[in-house]
């Protein structure tokens, strides 16, 4: 396991220094966009997609109707 | 006071286990820590205690011998008593420090206890009902442990049943449910073993024993007679001594532990397998061992695995005409299989097969199974699933320990045991061991993030966890109330029994009957558990013909007398092949129930 917090997924001296610094950069927002990305998924198929959520939605969407 | 003799018969088998697990200390390395050795003899003292009854169930299975066996690891285990209490009480120093996951875990280790004190319920479709104990509640009965030639799963390799059976012999109905909570305490530990292994930490562990046990495919795989958590923990136990292993006792460990699986399921068969050629391709390609010395340690590994898997598949064969029975397709040519016809067997597969099929065997579905495993659970029969902290957090760990060679080792053996179970059958439980190497994987992920991640991936990855964990617990407890409340209220666990027991007033009859010395059921989905008397059942549910030339009624009856049959006992709504007539001549009704009748044999 890495020990050091600075240790990103990038061979150190393998690529130029441009580029391990754009990695460097972009790794904490794709970290961020991962678990967003799968939190959104969970809502959408295990919260909304749930048989409990559509039938409140379903009452919800209907409750107006005479 | 109901609840003491299943509290009572767990307490000797958990004194006895810990006993025969003690014999193991001297193989264990000296680098191993507190929890290693206290989760490994554990665990190994489960196991070897089930095979040595197991053994002695062969000739020999009446009270007095299982008692002489447990009383024979509780004596072992005197010796080894004060250091396995030392290192207890250094695993519950960790407690103090760990807060929120020693409140979910102990919690969840409650409700199940609690839950596992009531009496077991449910038809055929319940495999514990079915199978798990109907064998070891015939083997007590016939003091012989032989498989039941009406349910062809009896056969299966038998490590837990036999404790199951044990424990009914000591404790009654209710014990083998009980014994889940030491199903998930054994798993448990070996997560933590692994997680501190990985550089986790106390804490960490903590964490991981959190989100497993609030997994519900893995507690699914603990509770109700389903021994998948305690085969999950033999094959960590191995992987976990393998990748470390350095002289000839630990190698003789890991065989062990790949013996103990493979005697608890086939499934344990392939990890076996799979966990040899991890750890060749380990030791030669990543530790430059040299291949001599490797192949030579493999061969130890495999020399006891054979000697603690032996029994279970030498008794296969020798009464059932095949090692690994219902044989699989490429066996049956080869061997002379009893009880069961060739299209039974070919049936049997085809089930195997369509239940197994998850969401398909092609590519996509194979690169998708991150994703489908954690949100389309119900097509793996899931129970649940696994939760988010898997998907969202593992790979992280994954690329954060990506410099070390033991998670690669083990992130092999978790592709390795995922093909494998991809391409043979996709039943969530069987993927236990993969399921707990990926939540020490999601923690090491949650660490890393924790570290060098931004403000905003630290909430995310902790919104993971708490979501992994309430979800997983909105799965479980529910259910396990029901459980709790039949075991603390017995006007409830009445109800349940009504509700959830086929034929159950025609069972009460022949249990209290003192004429009724053996029954003959005729339907093959009549659930015998729950027959306290001797029976038999001429077709199985799988196609299983256990009396020879009996597939019509009349063959059947014909050999009633012989059979020394007393009452035979018919359900009404199944038109299955052997259906009596009404009035039948020479039987007397003497019990009717709503669609169901027992007749006597004048």
């Amino acid at each position: 396991m890495s020990d050091n917090s600075e240790d990103f997924p990038v061979e150190k001296g393998a690529g130029p220094q441009r580029r391990f610094a754009m990695v460097r950069a972009l790794w904490p927002r794709l970290i961020e966009l991962w678990l967003s990305a799968v939190l959104v998924t969970f809502i959408l198929i295990r919260v909304f997609g749930s048989q409990t959520a559509r039938r409140l939605l379903s009452r919800f969407t209907h409750s107006h109707l005479p | 006071m109901r609840f003491l003799p299943p509290i009572f018969a767990n307490l000797v088998l958990l004194a006895s286990g810990l006993g025969f697990g003690g014999l193991l200390r001297r193989l264990f390395p000296e680098s191993f820590s507190s929890i290693d050795r206290v989760a490994l003899s554990f665990l190994g003292g489960i196991g070897i205690l089930g095979t040595i009854l197991f053994c002695v169930g062969q000739f020999w299975f009446s009270r007095s011998a299982i008692l002489l066996v447990l009383v024979l690891g509780v004596l072992f285990g005197f010796r080894s008593f004060a250091r396995t209490v030392r290192e207890c009480r250094t695993i519950f120093r960790t407690v103090s420090g760990a807060g929120l996951p020693v409140i979910v875990v102990i919690g969840v280790l409650l409700v199940t206890a609690i839950g596992g004190l009531a009496e077991p319920t449910g038809d055929m479709n319940h495999d514990a009902i079915a199978y798990h104990y109907l064998g070891p509640k015939v083997w007590l009965r016939d003091a012989l442990i032989r498989p039941v030639p009406d349910e062809a799963q009896t056969s299966f390799p038998a490590v837990v049943e036999t404790e199951f059976a044990a424990l009914m012999s000591l404790g009654g109905q209710r014990a083998p449910q009980f014994f889940a909570v030491f199903g998930l305490l054994s798993i448990l530990l070996m997560a933590a073993s692994l997680a501190m292994r990985l550089g986790l930490g106390s804490q960490g562990a903590w964490w991981t024993a959190a989100l497993i046990i609030s997994m519900p495919a893995v507690y699914r795989g603990a509770f109700g007679g389903f021994i998948d958590v305690l085969y999950a923990g033999f094959v960590l136990a191995a992987a976990r001594i393998a990748f470390d292993a350095g002289r000839a006792g630990d190698y003789v460990l890991v065989g062990l532990f790949c013996g103990l699986a493979s005697g608890t399921k086939y499934t344990g068969l392939i990890a076996w397998a799979l966990l040899l050629l991890c750890s060749f391709l380990i030791a030669v390609g990543v530790r430059r061992c040299r291949l001599w010395a490797v192949l030579k340690s493999l061969g130890i590994v495999c020399g006891a695995a054979i000697a603690v898997a032996f029994p279970f598949y030498a008794r296969n064969w020798i009464f059932l005409g095949t090692p690994i029975y219902p044989p699989p397709p490429i066996l049956y040519k080869f061997f002379q299989v009893r009880y069961l016809p060739v299209e039974a067997i070919l049936q049997y597969h085809a089930y195997i097969l369509k239940r197994g099929a998850g969401l398909g065997r092609g590519l996509g579905a194979y690169f998708l199974l991150p994703f489908n495993l954690t949100f389309h659970t119900s097509n793996f029969h899931g129970a649940g699933g696994i939760g988010l902290a898997p998907l969202a957090l593992a790979p992280i760990g994954l690329i954060a320990s990506r410099n070390e060679w033991l998670p690669k080792a083990l992130a092999l053996l978790v592709l390795l045991l995922t093909t494998a179970w991809f391409f043979t059958q996709q039943e969530s439980r069987f993927l236990i061991p993969v399921y707990v190497l990926l939540a020490v994987f999601a923690v090491l992920g949650w660490q890393y993030v924790a570290r060098v991640g931004s403000k905003y991936a630290r909430g995310l990855s902790a919104v993971v966890v708490t979501i992994s964990i309430l979800y997983g617990l909105y799965m479980i407890v529910p259910e396990s109330l029901v459980d709790s409340h039949a075991a603390v209220s017995p006007t409830f666990e009445d109800k349940r029994r009504h509700e959830d027991i086929p034929y159950l007033q025609s069972f009460d009859y022949i249990n209290a009957e003192p004429f009724v010395s053996k029954v003959l059921i005729l339907d093959p989905y009549v659930a015998a558990y729950y027959s306290d008397k001797a029976y038999v059942k001429p077709l199985g549910r799988w196609g299983e013909q256990t009396l020879p030339d009996a597939t019509n009624l009349q063959a059947v009856l014909s050999q009633a007398c012989n059979l020394h049959v007393s009452h035979i006992l018919d359900v009404l709504p199944e038109a299955g092949p052997l259906k009596l007539p009404e009035n039948p001549q020479g039987l007397t009704l003497v019990f009717q129930g709503q669609n169901q009748r027992v007749y006597r044999v004048d």
